[in-house]
């Protein structure tokens, strides 16, 4: 019979979306409450009086359940695990100001500070970060910062495309680096880009950096006069 | 009679669990009824309004909960969350009666005036 209480409990904490510490609390605290009733009027007759889960959850935990959803707190984590991370792990919580509750890692990572090989957040790392600000091999954003390459408002990276760029090969308005393509800036190699036939700027990138691939080449060329 | 002025109950609430606890330490539901009983349903509380409650006044240490197996049901039961009144919530508990009294009192005597004039 206990065993019957403890699925009931367990199954009207899931409705709230309170911390695991919380949810805890909340089960140990109803389970002692219904246990209480069920030696005296038995187990059938107190679960029978609150109806499913779900009607205990809304009638008796209404503040709670309400507060919640007022709250806007949202965490999806998938159970496929892939070397110890979620294969997707997605976090939001306009309650909490606490880094920790607005804060995912996983494989593929969506929160304000997101951590993953997919990285999508107001601050992101990992392997391919998108973000306000992001960090990571392959990062895009408003200030992207990559390790082999960036692109974003301010760009800083191997290889970087932006408003501001910075790099060992940087295109941008304002370009700096070895080789940099840009309106303004400076580099080793430096070309003023103003109706430069996209052409130019592949044999430009080519000649600057002769051991580079052509795709690369071609990705830096782009967007420019044909 | 209800007492159905939420923000008015919401700042008493906190001072009534202390003080149901400074007598004996109870369980989470048993709050809730002697709260009942004591106000003859003035208060009446539901437990999604406690427990958060609760928890607020174990972070801030001024209870504690504890599991315990009453005498009586030794065969196979499971203990119950008991709380209990800490030190904290004990100092806490006293001072809000002062200033509950001090409140209580003023705002009577000011009632007790028509327009607020002697």
């Amino acid at each position: 019979m206990e065993k019957k209480l403890e699925k009931y409990v367990k199954k009207v904490v899931s409705y709230s979306s309170e911390d695991s510490k919380t949810k805890q609390r909340l089960y140990d605290d109803i389970l002692t409450q219904l246990s209480e009733r069920a030696r005296i009027e038995g187990v059938e007759r107190v679960l029978a009086s609150f109806g499913s889960p779900r009607n205990y959850a809304e009638e008796v935990l209404g503040e709670i359940v309400k507060a919640d959803a007022q709250s806007m707190r949202y965490e999806y984590r998938s159970k496929i695990m892939i070397f110890g991370l979620p294969l997707v792990h997605v976090r939001f919580s306009s309650r909490s100001n606490h880094v920790k509750d607005n804060t995912a890692c996983g494989i593929i990572a969506i929160a304000p500070i997101s951590f993953g090989v997919i990285s999508i957040g107001a601050i992101s790392g990992g392997l391919f970060a998108f973000g306000a600000v992001s960090l990571g091999l392959l990062a895009f954003g408003a200030l992207a910062i990559g390790l082999l390459f960036a692109s974003g408002a301010i760009a800083i990276g191997l290889g970087a495309m932006g408003g501001i760029a910075i790099g060992f090969l940087a295109r941008g308005a304002i370009a700096a680096g070895h080789t940099a393509i840009g309106v303004e800036g400076d580099g080793v190699n430096f070309l003023t880009m103003t109706n430069v036939p996209r052409e130019n700027v592949f044999d430009f990138i080519k000649q600057s950096i002769p051991n580079i691939p052509d795709w690369i080449a071609r990705l830096f060329s782009m967007g420019s006069a044909n | 009679m209800m007492l159905d002025n939420k923000q008015l109950k919401k700042g008493i609430i906190e001072t009534l669990v202390l003080h149901v606890l400074e007598g004996e330490d109870h369980y989470g539901y048993e709050i809730i009824q002697l709260i009942d009983e004591a106000s003859q349903s003035v208060f009446k509380l539901k437990e999604g309004t406690l427990y958060p409650i609760l928890y607020r006044l174990e972070d801030a240490k001024q209870i504690e909960s504890y599991w315990r197996h009453d005498q009586a049901d030794q065969r196979g039961v499971k203990p119950r969350k008991y709380y209990r009144l800490l030190h904290v919530g004990r100092e806490t508990l006293h001072s809000a009666i002062d200033e509950w009294t001090l409140f209580s009192d003023t705002v009577s005597r000011m009632l007790m005036v028509r327009g607020g004039k002697d």
